[in-house]
C-alpha cells in the first residue's frame, strides 16, 4: 500500500533475463523530500531495478508508484513526474549543449519563453554557459553528466533518480552536481540514487537500501545502519564479503625485486 | 612471433563457429562467397591469355584495378578498420615495432579477401605464364600497403568528431564511385574500352596488369621497368602505413585536441529558434530538431546527398541504356525514389540509443515518426525531381516533366507509409559513426531479416502506387485538368496510406516501449 509520504513505492519487483533472475522480489520505499541511496555490488540488480522503477524496462511482477502514479499503469503521467539520469549516457549527439536542452524541454510542452529562460539558468548554474554552443558530442563526460542532469530536471520533476551520478565525474563537476542537486532537495524533491562509493553514500542519503543478488538485503536509515559501523563494514558484512579472502599470488612478489640487465 | 600473428587472425577468424549459429552461417557465407569470387577469378584470368587480340590486356589492367580499388575501398565501406587485429590492442605489448610490422602484414595476408585473392592471382600466374608472378606478387603487397595505409590513416581520423563526419562522406562517396564505375566500365566497348585501358595502365595497379601482360608477349624491359615502378608504390604505401601506425600508436589525443581548439574558434550556429517556436505540437519539434540533424549529421547528409545523386543517374540508365528517351521517358523518373526507401524504412534507428530520453520526455512514437519521416520526404522527391528534371532535359517532354513532379510532391506518403509500418515492424539502430567496427555489430545475424523486409516493403510500395500509376499512364495525353484531377486523386490516396501507416504504428507499439527500445539499442544505456 502507497502511503501519502511515499514519493516511491516499489513493492515485489522481479526481473528475470532467461534463466538469470535479476531482480527478485524487491520492496522499496522512498520518502518525500529525501535522499534515497541505492547500493550494492556489480551485478546485484540496482540498475536492473532503477530501469523498471523509471519505465524503461517492464518488469515481470511487481507494482511501481512515483508520485502517486503508477508508472506502469500510466506511463505519460508519471513520465512528467520524475526525471533520470542513467549510468551510461545515451544523448542527442548532434544538438548543441543549448540546443538539447531547448529541445526536451519543448518535448515536455514548456512554453518556448519558459523553456528558454529554465535553460539558460540551468547551463549557467550548472557551468556549461560557455560550452553551450558546442555540440554534445564533443562534450567531456563531466560535462555530459551535468547536461544529463540539467535534462532530467528541467520540468521540475518530484522525484529524480540518478545512476552513479558521479561515476567517471571529476571532482569540481561532482561538486557542481552535488550542490545543484542540494538546491532540488532543500526545494522539497526527493532524490533516489545508485553509487559505489560508500563515503558519498553516507555523507548524503537520509536513507540506504543494500541490494545483493536481485534481493535487499539491508535497509533503513543512515543514521540506523550506521550506529555502529561505517557504511562500507555494514555494506562488506550484508553481501557477506569476507575480509582478506583473495589468496595470495605468490609470484607477485618478483614486482618489488630489482631488474635484471 | 610472425606466426602467433598468422594464428591469432586464423583464431579469430574462424571464432564465428564458437558463437551463435548466426554467427557461424555468416562465416561460413565469407567462406563460400570467398570461394566463388576466388575462383571465378582464377577460370576468368587462367584461360584469358589465349583469347588474342587485345582483350587479354584489358581483361588484366581492369582485374587488376578492380583487384586494387576492392582491397583499398572495402575497409572503408566496412567501416574502416580491420577489427580483426586492431593495432590499438596490442599497443601495450612489449613488441618491438619491427616485429609489429612484420606481424601486421602477415595477418593483413590472411583472410577471405586474401583467400580469394591468391586464387584470382594464381589463375593470372597459369594464363599469363610464369614471368607474371613478381607483378603478381608486387600487387598483392600494393592492395596490403595501401589497403593499411588508408584503415590506418582513418582510424585516427575518427578519433574526433569532424574526422567521423569526413569518414562517412568519404566512405559513401567511394561506394558511389565504385558502384557508378562498375556501371559505366560494362557499358563500354571497343574505342572507348581503349581509352579507359590507356588511362588505367598509368596507375600502379594497372602498370602491373600491363606488366604482366607484356611479359607475357616477351616484352622483358617493358615488363620489368612497370614491375618496378608498382614495386616503388608498393613500397611507398607500405612505408607509409608504418609511419602512420607509429602516429596512430603513439599520439592518441592529438586530432582530438586539435579539433577542440577548431572548434573553440569557430562555434557552430544555433538555430534554437527553430526548437523554441510557438508550436505546441510534439511532432512539429520532433521535426525542427530532425531537420537540424540533416543538416549537422553525416550520415544524413550523406544519405540524401549519394541517394540524390545515385537514384538520379539510376533513373537515367533505366531509359539510356535501352533507347533514346522519348517523351514519356520522364515517367521513369519515380524509380529514383527507391534510394530514399534506406532512410524511411529505419525512422526510428537513428540515434536509437538516445530514443529513451526522447520517450521519457513526454514524446511518443507517433510523435517520432512523423517529425522523423516529414524530415526524410526530401530523400524521397529529390530523386525524383532531379530525374525527372535531367529526363525532361534529355527529351524535351516539359509539360510531363512538371506533371511528374507534381506527381512525386503529392505521392510520397506511400513510400514513407509503407517506411512507417517497416519502422516498427523491424526497428534496427544505424551504425554510429564514433565506433568504427560498428557496422558489423549492430543487428548481428539479422541483415537477412532487414534486406527481406526491404525487398517487401520494395514490393509493398509498387503495389500501394499501381493504381496511382495505371491513373497517371492512362491518361499521360489527357487535358490539364484532368492531369490535376489524378495528382489530387493520388494525394488523397498517398494522405491514406500514411496516416494509416501511423494508426497501424501507434497501435503496434503500444506497451512495447521497453522492448523496442531494446531492440534500438537503447539496453546500452545501463545493463
Amino acid at each position: 500500500m502507497t502511503l501519502p509520504m511515499d514519493a516511491v513505492c516499489a513493492l515485489g519487483l522481479r526481473k528475470s533475463f532467461g534463466d538469470k533472475v535479476a531482480v527478485d522480489g524487491i520492496d522499496l520505499r522512498v520518502r518525500r523530500g529525501s535522499w534515497f541511496g541505492v547500493v550494492g555490488p556489480n551485478g546485484a540488480g540496482k540498475t536492473t531495478s532503477l530501469r523498471m522503477i523509471t519505465g524503461l524496462l517492464r518488469p515481470d511482477a511487481g507494482s511501481i508508484i512515483v508520485d502517486g502514479v503508477d508508472v506502469w499503469a500510466d506511463p505519460v503521467a508519471a513520465k512528467a513526474r520524475y526525471g533520470v539520469l542513467p549510468d551510461d549516457l545515451r544523448l542527442i549527439e548532434r544538438l548543441t549543449g543549448r540546443e538539447f536542452l531547448t529541445y526536451l524541454g519543448r518535448l515536455r510542452m514548456l512554453s518556448a519563453a519558459e523553456c528558454g529562460r529554465r535553460v539558460e539558468e540551468l547551463l549557467e548554474v550548472l557551468g556549461l554557459t560557455s560550452a553551450a554552443r558546442e555540440l554534445v558530442a564533443d562534450y567531456s563526460q563531466g560535462m555530459r553528466k551535468k547536461i544529463g542532469l540539467g535534462a532530467a530536471l528541467l520540468h521540475v520533476p518530484a522525484v529524480l533518480f540518478l545512476d552513479e551520478p558521479f561515476e567517471s565525474v571529476d571532482p569540481v563537476s561532482a561538486r557542481t552536481i552535488q550542490e545543484v542537486l542540494g538546491h532540488y532537495r532543500r526545494s522539497g524533491g526527493t532524490v533516489v540514487f545508485s553509487s559505489h562509493v560508500m563515503d558519498t553514500v553516507e555523507r548524503l542519503s537520509d536513507a540506504v537500501v543494500i541490494v545483493h543478488q536481485g534481493r535487499v538485503v539491508a535497509s533503513g536509515a543512515v543514521e540506523d545502519l550506521c550506529r555502529e559501523a561505517r557504511l562500507e563494514e555494514v555494506f562488506m558484512r550484508a553481501v557477506g564479503a569476507p575480509e582478506g579472502a583473495a589468496p595470495e599470488l605468490a609470484w607477485l612478489r618478483a614486482a618489488a625485486a630489482p631488474a635484471t640487465v | 612471433m610472425s606466426a602467433t600473428f598468422a594464428r591469432l587472425k586464423l583464431a579469430i577468424l574462424l571464432s564465428g563457429f564458437r558463437g551463435e549459429a548466426k554467427r557461424s552461417l555468416g562465416v561460413i557465407i565469407a567462406i563460400v562467397m570467398s570461394l566463388i569470387g576466388g575462383i571465378t577469378g582464377f577460370v576468368r584470368f587462367s584461360g584469358g591469355a589465349h583469347k588474342g587480340g587485345q582483350s587479354p590486356l584489358h581483361g588484366v589492367v581492369i582485374g587488376f584495378t578492380m583487384l586494387f580499388s576492392v582491397w583499398v575501398f572495402g575497409p572503408l565501406l566496412l567501416g574502416g578498420v580491420d577489427d580483426s587485429l586492431d593495432p590499438r590492442t596490442l599497443m601495450l605489448l612489449p613488441l618491438p615495432r619491427r616485429q609489429l610490422r612484420r606481424g601486421l602484414l602477415i595477418a593483413g595476408l590472411i583472410g577471405f579477401l586474401p583467400f580469394a585473392t591468391t586464387l584470382t592471382l594464381a589463375g593470372v600466374v597459369v594464363g599469363y605464364g610464369p614471368f607474371a608472378i613478381v607483378p603478381v606478387l608486387a600487387l598483392l603487397l600494393l592492395c596490403v600497403g595501401a589497403s593499411r595505409l588508408l584503415a590506418t590513416m582513418l582510424a585516427r581520423a575518427i578519433r574526433s568528431r569532424r574526422g567521423r563526419d569526413l569518414a562517412v562522406i568519404i566512405a559513401a562517396l567511394a561506394g558511389s564511385v565504385l558502384w557508378l564505375g562498375s556501371q559505366s566500365a560494362r557499358r563500354l566497348h571497343g574505342h572507348q574500352l581503349d581509352v579507359l585501358v590507356g588511362v588505367l595502365r598509368w596507375t600502379p595497379s594497372g602498370a602491373l596488369g600491363q606488366a604482366v601482360f607484356d611479359s607475357q608477349q616477351g616484352r622483358y624491359m617493358a615488363a620489368m621497368a612497370r614491375t618496378a615502378a608498382g614495386l616503388l608504390c608498393a613500397a611507398i604505401a607500405l612505408w607509409a602505413w608504418w609511419s602512420a601506425l607509429e602516429k596512430l600508436l603513439v599520439h592518441s589525443e592529438s586530432v582530438r585536441a586539435a579539433v577542440r581548439i577548431r572548434g573553440e574558434r569557430r562555434p557552430l550556429d544555433d538555430p534554437r529558434a527553430m526548437l523554441a517556436g510557438r508550436s505546441n505540437s510534439r511532432s512539429a519539434v520532433v521535426l525542427a530538431k530532425e531537420l537540424i540533424y540533416v543538416r549537422r549529421s553525416p550520415q544524413r547528409r550523406s544519405a540524401l546527398v549519394i541517394g540524390t545523386v545515385i537514384g538520379t543517374l539510376f533513373a537515367l540508365f533505366q531509359i539510356v541504356k535501352t533507347r533514346h528517351p522519348g517523351v514519356d521517358a520522364v515517367f521513369a523518373a519515380p524509380i529514383g525514389l527507391i534510394f530514399g526507401l534506406g532512410v524511411t524504412n529505419n525512422l526510428l534507428g537513428a540515434e536509437g540509443p538516445a530514443l529513451w530520453l526522447e520517450l521519457l520526455s513526454g514524446a511518443t512514437f507517433r510523435n517520432l515518426l512523423v517529425g522523423r519521416g516529414l524530415a526524410a520526404v526530401p530523400n524521397l522527391l529529390l530523386p525524383q525531381i532531379f530525374s525527372a528534371l535531367l529526363l525532361g532535359t534529355l527529351s524535351g517532354a516539359w509539360p510531363n516533366t512538371a506533371y511528374v513532379i507534381l506527381l512525386s510532391m503529392v505521392t510520397w506518403g506511400v513510400p514513407l507509409g509503407v517506411g512507417t509500418a517497416i519502422s516498427v515492424l523491424t526497428p534496427f539502430p544505424q551504425p554510429e559513426t564514433a565506433n568504427p567496427f560498428s557496422n558489423r555489430r549492430v543487428a548481428p545475424g539479422e541483415g537477412c531479416l532487414i534486406g527481406l523486409m526491404g525487398l517487401g516493403g520494395l514490393a509493398a510500395v509498387s503495389a500501394l502506387l499501381a493504381p496511382i500509376m495505371y491513373m497517371v499512364w492512362t491518361t499521360r495525353t489527357a487535358s490539364v485538368a484532368t492531369h490535376l484531377g489524378v495528382a489530387a486523386a493520388a494525394a488523397a490516396w498517398s494522405f491514406l496510406v500514411w496516416t494509416g501507416a501511423l494508426r497501424f504504428a501507434s497501435w503496434f507499439t503500444q506497451g512495447k516501449e521497453p522492448a523496442l527500445l531494446e531492440a534500438l539499442g537503447a539496453h546500452q544505456v545501463n545493463t
